[in-house]
């Protein structure tokens, strides 16, 4: 009983001496509001610094996640190049475009492939009576094509076999482009242009969202041999392919070995091809991201280290001005604990408020960012706690030799400081 | 009954340089709880240095100090800290408040430090306030005092934890002579209600007013007797 006893004394002690430390710190932080804020301030441009490069990551990542979503994560690309070329450029220079005998073959002798569909992009004005888009993406392919990506119906249908492969003059419009030329009315049946020709929506697209600024929603599909008798059939073409389920790793080799018989290759010859999915690209941007991000965070570490200093100075200041005032705590009971709690509540106190507003510079910029450039910057609540908890720790550490100091002053020399 | 407190061969040495100063030697004195006792001396007497050990803000190089039955001198740093906020209330000449914090919060300041709530600490700090007679002043903070006024807040802030000894250093220093009366008639008050006061100063009248005093010079006691009498032999040169 007497152990409790005396161990929820203790416990009591630590608490009231606690909220009290707190509320002194308070009032000192707001009796000198100019210093505090100036002492802080680099505490405040270090953790701006870094929401404002953390939010434009995260903003940058999802952007580029979500663009790559709508490849579709298991789906291969049968293309003349690599999508990321490392090194030796000349290598992919010459090789032939890929063909419509190309999509034939793989879709005639791959008994491992799922949906096969070519893919061809060319960027044109479509209008419906007066309102028009500059620019919107063309899109000719199949039906098989929707089994290939993540794109979803919200109304109408999309391209059906016979259609996919003929020349109709029909086209699936993404979602923006259904808003901007149909405002609220139904666009199914509609006849829009592209160019100089005419085109029935037959269905329109869900929704994907933006990615780097730009509208993957702002898009036309239509038949392929129709886009080819628009744009021409020379132009790079891309085939999607996916694999029937359980045969990934197996259908990538039959697609090797099927493109290399179609084009007649030797044993000694390389590839005219290339293989490329999604997990590549997202693979080469994470690494590039984790440099950008790596350079960024040790910018501000660096601020907040010289923010940090400043504190530290601020601090030892304040230890010497307030000497007389450890004096006096020490004479009336206070122990060294509790000196040593008392300053560094204070530092990491000047040093949150430095966080916060960080934290709001940093959500202003990135606020900024959104608006102006085509990236969008990103900021969670969690990442501006994360700064709060940071930027407390950053007070704790540099505020650790002045409260060391204020605590073992010697209270009779303290008392009788001048 | 064993005395409040008892020094027995209580010697304080400093170092200085390859220096030896001996600040106190061989000290012995008991103060009975109830006393009202001066200690006087010049400047250099080790007056200053008794009072230190007499606040457990500093400990004696050899010799014992009783407080209350316990040996202070192998109290650790915080048993002292402790010691200080149970046993002795600290009134300083330059009156030591925390400037910008109202009368009140000074008082209750020993109160946080024994983990007294809020409320509890508001109450007592109001009533030792009163005892004072500051209970009009309690919000203002201490550059809104006079120099009287602060030095009853700093009476009351050493009331508050009801204090074993109340240790007074030059309590009417910075005081002019009309209000450094006010000051030593309230001692009288608390010594009449039961309070044990110990006050160290340097002028002789002051000491003269206390029923017992303790002349110290070179850092021993020369002198240990009624105050009047203390002093008076003080003035004529006589050494006990």
């Amino acid at each position: 009983m007497k152990l409790v006893a005396g161990l929820w004394r203790r416990v009591r002690r630590t608490v009231v001496e606690l909220v009290s430390t707190i509320l002194t710190a308070v009032r000192g932080i707001a009796a000198n509001r100019m210093r505090a804020f100036l002492s802080t301030i680099g505490i405040a441009i270090g953790v701006a610094t870094l929401m404002t490069i953390y939010g434009l990551t995260a903003g940058l990542t999802s952007s580029f996640t979500r663009q790559l979503a709508a490849l579709g994560s298991s789906t291969m690309y049968v293309s003349s190049r690599p999508w990321v070329i490392r090194g030796d450029w000349w290598k992919y220079r010459n090789r032939p475009p890929i063909t419509r005998d190309d999509v034939a073959a793989l879709r005639r002798r791959g008994d491992l492939l799922g949906a096969v569909a070519p893919v061809a992009n060319a960027a044109a004005e479509v209008s419906y009576r007066g309102e028009r888009i500059g620019q919107t993406q063309v899109q000719g392919t199949t039906s098989e094509y929707i089994d290939t990506s993540t794109l979803k119906i919200a109304a109408g249908r999309f391209l059906s076999p016979l259609e996919g492969a003929g020349t109709g003059q029909i086209a699936v419009i993404g979602s923006e482009v259904a808003e901007r030329l149909f405002k609220q009315a139904s666009p199914l049946g509609a006849r829009i242009s592209l160019g100089p020709q005419r085109f029935t929506v037959i269905g329109v697209l869900l929704p994907q969202g933006k990615a780097f600024g730009r509208s993957l929603d702002n898009i036309v599909i239509i038949p392929i041999d129709t886009f080819g008798r628009l744009y021409g059939m020379r132009r790079d073409m891309a085939i999607a392919v996916t694999a029937v389920p359980g045969a990934v790793f197996r259908a990538e080799d039959q697609i090797v070995e099927i493109m290399r018989t179609e084009r007649g290759l030797g044993a000694g010859d390389e590839d005219t091809f290339s293989i490329n999915r999604q997990s590549e690209l997202l693979k080469i941007f994470n690494e590039e991201t984790k440099a950008l991000f790596g350079v960024a965070l040790a910018v501000g570490l660096v601020t907040l280290l010289v923010g940090g200093i400043g504190v530290m100075n601020i601090m030892l200041v304040a230890v010497t001005e307030r000497t007389r005032e450890i004096g006096v705590r020490r004479a009336l009971g206070a122990r060294r604990r509790t000196i040593l709690v008392q300053f560094l509540t204070e530092s990491a106190l000047v040093t949150m408020v430095g966080g916060a507003i960080g934290t709001a510079v940093g959500m202003i910029g990135c606020q900024v960012i959104d608006r102006v450039a085509p990236v969008s910057a990103e900021l969670s609540v969690a990442a501006a706690l994360g700064a709060l908890i940071f930027s407390a720790i950053v007070g704790l550490l540099f505020g650790t030799w002045p409260a060391y100091r204020a605590s073992h002053l010697d209270p009779i020399d303290a008392l009788r400081f001048e | 009954m064993t005395a409040l407190l008892e020094l027995a061969r209580v010697s304080r040495l400093y170092q200085m340089g390859s220096e030896t100063i001996h600040a106190l030697r061989d000290v012995s004195f008991t103060v009975e709880a109830g006393e009202y006792l001066g200690i006087v001396g010049s400047s250099g007497s080790g007056k200053s240095t008794l009072l230190n050990i007499l606040g457990c803000l500093d400990t004696a190089t050899s010799g014992s100090y009783m407080l209350r039955g316990e040996d202070v001198r192998d109290a650790s740093d915080d048993e002292l800290s402790d010691l200080r906020n149970r046993e002795i209330g600290f009134v300083f000449q330059t009156f030591q408040l925390l400037p910008r914090t109202s009368a009140l919060e000074n008082v209750e300041l020993p109160l946080v430090y024994r983990g007294v709530r809020a409320g509890e600490r508001r109450r007592r700090a109001r009533e030792a306030l009163s005892r004072v007679g500051l209970a009009s002043r309690m919000r203002h903070k201490p550059n809104e005092l006079s120099g009287g006024q602060r030095q009853r807040v700093a009476i009351a802030r050493a009331l508050v934890t009801q204090p074993s000894i109340l240790l007074a250093d030059e309590p009417t220093g910075n005081l002019d002579s009309a209000t450094g009366r006010e000051i030593l008639e309230l001692f009288r008050q608390l010594h009449e209600a039961g309070n044990t006061l110990i006050l160290v100063t340097h002028e002789p009248g002051i000491a003269a007013q206390c029923p017992r005093a303790i002349r110290m010079s070179d850092g021993q006691i020369v002198d240990d007797g009624p105050g009047a009498r203390v002093v008076a032999d003080a003035a004529v040169g006589v050494q006990a």
